[in-house]
């Protein structure tokens, strides 16, 4: 069995392979980053402040320490969530973050924590469509060379 | 009514009124010079029965929402308008936003000035307000009556892309009028953006003259100046002049007259698309003057 080996499709197919490596490798690290979160603790103490990225961009940041209950070490991280859109929407949502109970997730054989333990949900069905797609252009491409369409 | 009123008087000694109803959307009922009333007192009607009509105001959102995004999980008895707009097919129960509906908190009433906030987290008849806006917000109104005419500051911060405007609806006594502008050359209606020629043929570059003979829905821009427009309505037993400046290009004027209507809204706005606003932080500086 051949591939159609016109250079445009193969170039084309190239492309879609660099995507769909870079969205896999994507996934597979914010997996690799949410599988390590394996422990969690409260934190000992925790602070928010608003931080401005750009005019339209102000996200809460969350500065903690924390005790590693395994060794006693004392470690520090911080978090942020994503961001809003104007100051005024920061400051609003500013003492539900102050008064909600968090979590510090961490990694036992790392300094890696985060406030948040979420699946990478989007990121890996983004790289599953990819890799389907990616597929079903490879199978096209034999398809088309055995019926010399 | 508990309107409030300021008053002032022209510097030729003329009686200048106008007239608001903070718990009633800080709709202005009145806007009087002397003898004139350049509010149309005839879609009072429309203002008791949904909240539209005489010196609404626009905001957070534009005109109707999609069915899709309008706000769910309240009692709609609660507020006895909303039966009524959903049997003339309108889903949208707060068209236009929920400030032209809603109670606004006065902060501040002088003889010639009042001002007054509105806020997601305030209530009326036990709902918060970011309920049935679909997201929280600030907004503020201000207003001053000076001797050249009332000054009106207006602003809005949200959690998503949002506008405010206003939509006073003034009257045409004699049954006509023409609105005069310099505008951009293009504009919008129907949702889509177009040459001014189309519409205008006849018009001079830039130069915008409405007979309000015709029936007119269209977003203007303005020009030179694209942070300042300068509208002339004449009425004929009147003329307003409306001059808004806005701090982005993120600002239009809406000319909304049915054909044969006996007013004619004149709606600056604080954004190009009022149905795609663009900004969460927008504000307006409005100055009516009846000459």
């Amino acid at each position: 069995m051949k591939m159609h080996g016109h250079p445009l499709w193969l170039t084309f197919l190239a492309a879609l392979a660099l995507g769909v490596f870079w969205y896999s490798g994507n996934a597979g690290w914010k997996y690799y980053r949410y599988y390590s979160l394996t422990a969690s603790t409260r934190p000992t103490q925790l602070s928010w402040q608003i931080g401005e990225v750009s005019d339209e961009e102000y996200p809460l940041i969350g500065s903690y320490t924390y005790i590693d209950p395994a060794t006693g070490d004392s470690k520090a991280g911080s978090w942020s969530d994503r961001p809003f859109r104007n100051r005024w929407a920061a400051e609003q949502a500013l003492p539900d973050y102050g008064s909600k109970e968090w979590l510090v997730w961490f990694s036992p054989n790392s300094q890696y924590s985060s406030l948040q333990k979420s699946f990478p949900i989007k990121e890996c069905i983004s790289a599953a469509v990819l890799w389907l797609l990616l597929l079903y252009f490879i199978w096209l491409g034999f398809y088309v060379t055995r019926y010399r369409i | 009514m508990d309107a409030i009123v300021l008053k002032n008087v022209t510097d030729k000694g003329e009686p200048l009124e106008v007239s608001f109803l903070p718990h009633k959307g800080m709709n202005m009922i009145s806007f009087r010079k002397g003898n004139i009333e350049v509010i149309d007192q005839s879609t009072r009607e429309s203002f008791e029965y949904r909240f539209a009509g005489l010196g609404a105001l626009i905001g957070p959102h534009f005109h109707r929402r999609l069915p899709e995004v309008v706000p769910k999980g309240y009692d709609e008895s609660l507020f006895p308008h909303i039966a009524r707009v959903k049997s003339q097919g309108i889903l949208d129960p707060f068209s236009h936003g929920i400030s032209r509906y809603a109670p606004w908190k006065t902060t501040r009433v002088e003889q010639a000035m009042v001002s007054a906030v509105l806020s997601g987290k305030d209530t009326w008849n036990g709902i918060p307000l970011e309920i049935l806006e679909g997201q929280n917000f600030r907004m503020s109104f201000s207003a001053r009556l000076e001797q050249d005419g009332l000054y009106l500051h207006i602003s809005v911060v949200s959690d998503y892309d949002s506008l405010i405007g206003l939509h006073y609806y003034y009257h045409l006594p004699e049954g006509r009028g023409t609105v005069v502008s310099t505008v951009q050359n293009t504009f919008i209606e129907n949702k889509q953006r177009k040459p001014l020629r189309e519409r205008f043929p006849g018009h001079s570059q830039q130069s915008l003259h409405c007979d309000l003979k015709e029936a007119y829905d269209c977003t203007f821009f303005p020009f030179p100046d694209p942070l300042e427009g300068k509208i002339l309505l004449d009425a004929g037993a009147y003329r307003l002049e409306t001059t808004y400046s806005s701090s982005s290009q993120e600002n239009s004027w809406q000319l909304y007259h049915p054909a044969g209507a006996s007013y004619v809204c004149i709606e600056p706005l604080s954004a190009q698309d009022p149905h795609h606003p663009n900004l969460s932080v927008s504000s307006l500086m409005v100055h009516l003057r009846i000459l």
